[in-house]
């Protein structure tokens, strides 16, 4: 079930320059997401910007009703999120999409992000490690810079151990585009029963090359340009071995095999 | 006086409960909007434009957002007729509102081969057939057909001769509007649908290409409202015959004005996209103007 409803803002600030953190109260949609899903907001109150824009969801918390979004200012949409204030009220519909599959069995599970990639990972974790505290996460993140990597404080509240950092600025970790670091790491023996990515189009592809040369299967959260995003429009269209997927509908996750990259 | 709600317009012998519809290709075959509101409520769907082979589409980006808008290159993707009566047929027996199937094709024979295929086996939900004649998305048919007079009158005569529902004949402004509607209209048709999305295209200037991957596309939203609502005044005026209107419809009063301009039936593509609920906030918002 999709919904479509008006949340109040509890929070919208800033956390480091550009970035922001918004809280919304969705009960609904708090209640019912999968980690992995998106929510469509509509910024501004006019005809300017047009479409809704797409938001991975953060964390939800279902006993509050809180749903938390992070998000960059890149263009109109976001500009004017970032104007929206403490009690006003945003259009928002969710959950949307098909999200992380996840299985009791795995113990090791590696994370592969780029920049905001991270955003839809933490609450497969929070989730994940909630019910099965035997499951591992070994996070690969890669970002601009230092400054970048301001939720990891968030994953290691939540039980994670092992961070691997790229930038690209060589500002923390090594000066390096992530997957070459998972590559490197994988190559010296490391095992992992599954692999979830998200970030860059380039960064999902070399990920998507890492699990078939090591064998390891993979699911990655794809984004492409949407308009509904809830699948009538046919806008966000991505090449599948099965023929033109929606990334709003049949995705945003997809296991990295069925793409043609 | 007070409307009575259970008389909509009767438009080419069909009764719609109300004058609102969904434009082909923004709702598919309403299935995903049935969280958003009861479908029931609708004047009527128009499907999206069908084929009869699957079509797979434009590669992507198949959008851009533009200054009051969005141009879009889809590509009439969809999974052929066949498919559709099996996919989407059950579904749509079970709605009670008017279902308006859009035909397609790469030939003007392929247009006869979804037809047959819908007459004989869409057991009576199909209310009346839009014929697509302007898609500016595909390298053949569509709007490429629109400028053929001799073909329009051809396909048109076929068609029509082949069901006894009515069929609306889809049109953009990049063809000579008013000829063609005119051949249409001489040839069966028993109305038009005006318009369809508008030639348009956006360069990135980082790499000076073409943004979108079908290179142009049609542009939709409140920027085309003014042009549609010309090209349906006048070819009211001209011929005075059933009309579909469509092109930036998103309040009550944008449908007023398509209504006052000589259209029956109006159509809501692009406003589904920034709420799902405009179409019923349409028709709330009608029945105070009286309509």
């Amino acid at each position: 079930m999709i919904f479509n409803l008006k949340a109040q803002v509890i929070k919208n600030f800033e956390i480091i320059p550009g970035y922001w953190h918004l809280d919304l109260a969705a009960l609904p949609i708090a209640r019912s997401f999968f980690p992995g899903q998106f929510v469509e907001v509509k910024c501004g109150s006019g005809l300017t910007p047009l479409l809704r824009r797409p938001f991975s969801i953060y964390q939800a918390d279902s006993k509050k009703g809180r749903v938390t979004l992070i998000y960059k200012i890149v263009g109109e949409g976001t500009a004017q999120l970032a104007q929206v204030k403490k009690g006003q009220h945003l259009e928002i519909m969710g959950p949307l999409g098909q999200g992380f599959q996840l299985q009791k069995k795995w113990r090791r599970i590696a994370l592969v992000a780029g920049g905001l990639g991270i955003l839809p990972l933490f609450s497969l974790v929070k989730k994940a490690r909630a019910k099965n505290p035997q499951m591992n996460f070994e996070i690969f993140w890669g970002a601009a810079a230092k400054s970048h990597f301001f939720c990891a404080s968030e994953f290691r509240g939540i039980g994670v151990k092992f961070f691997f950092y790229a930038t690209e600025d060589g500002s923390k970790g090594a000066k390096s585009f992530i997957p070459q670091i998972f590559k490197n790491h994988l190559a010296k023996g490391a095992e992992y029963d599954q692999i979830f990515a998200c970030g860059p189009r380039q960064m999902l592809a070399k990920v998507a090359g890492i699990s078939k040369k090591f064998q390891i299967p993979a699911q990655v959260s794809l984004e492409e340009r949407m308009a509904c995003g809830f699948g009538v429009c046919l806008s966000c269209a991505v090449k599948t071995r099965a023929g033109y997927k929606k990334v709003c509908d049949d995705g945003p996750v997809f296991r990295a095999e069925e793409i043609v990259w | 006086m007070k409307k009575n709600k259970n008389l909509g317009p009767v438009v080419a012998g069909v009764r719609f409960k109300n004058p609102v519809l969904l434009a082909s290709g923004t709702a598919g075959d309403g299935q995903k909007l049935k969280d958003f509101f009861d479908l029931n409520e609708l004047g009527g769907i128009i499907t999206k434009t069908l084929t009869f082979n699957p079509e797979e589409g434009n590669p992507a980006p198949r959008i851009i957002e533009v200054f009051g808008g969005l141009i879009n290159s889809i590509g009439l993707q969809n999974e052929g007729v066949r498919q559709f009566v099996k996919n989407s047929g059950p579904f749509l027996k079970k709605i009670k509102t008017r279902i308006i199937v859009s035909i397609g094709g790469k030939t003007p024979e392929e247009y006869g081969q979804v037809l047959a295929h819908l007459e004989k086996n869409s057991a009576g939900f199909i209310s009346a057939y839009e014929l697509n004649l302007s898609c500016p998305n595909v390298k053949k048919g569509g709007l490429l057909f629109s400028r053929d007079e001799k073909l329009v009158r051809k396909l048109v005569a076929k068609v029509c001769r082949a069901t006894r529902k009515p069929v609306f004949v889809k049109l953009s402004i990049a063809c000579d509007l008013l000829k063609i509607s005119q051949v249409s209209l001489e040839a069966g048709a028993s109305g038009l649908s005006l318009i369809n999305s508008i030639p348009a295209m956006a360069i990135d200037t980082k790499t000076g290409q073409p943004i979108l991957g079908g290179i142009s596309g049609g542009l939709s939203g409140p920027v085309i409202k003014p042009v549609a609502l010309a090209a349906v005044y006048q070819a009211y005026q001209e011929f005075k015959a059933p009309i579909i209107a469509s092109g930036g419809i998103f309040t009550a009063e944008d449908a007023v004005e398509f209504l006052q301009a000589g259209a029956r039936l109006i159509a809501i593509g692009t406003a589904n996209y920034i709420d799902p609920t405009a179409a019923i906030k349409i028709i709330r918002g009608l029945e105070n103007f009286g309509f």
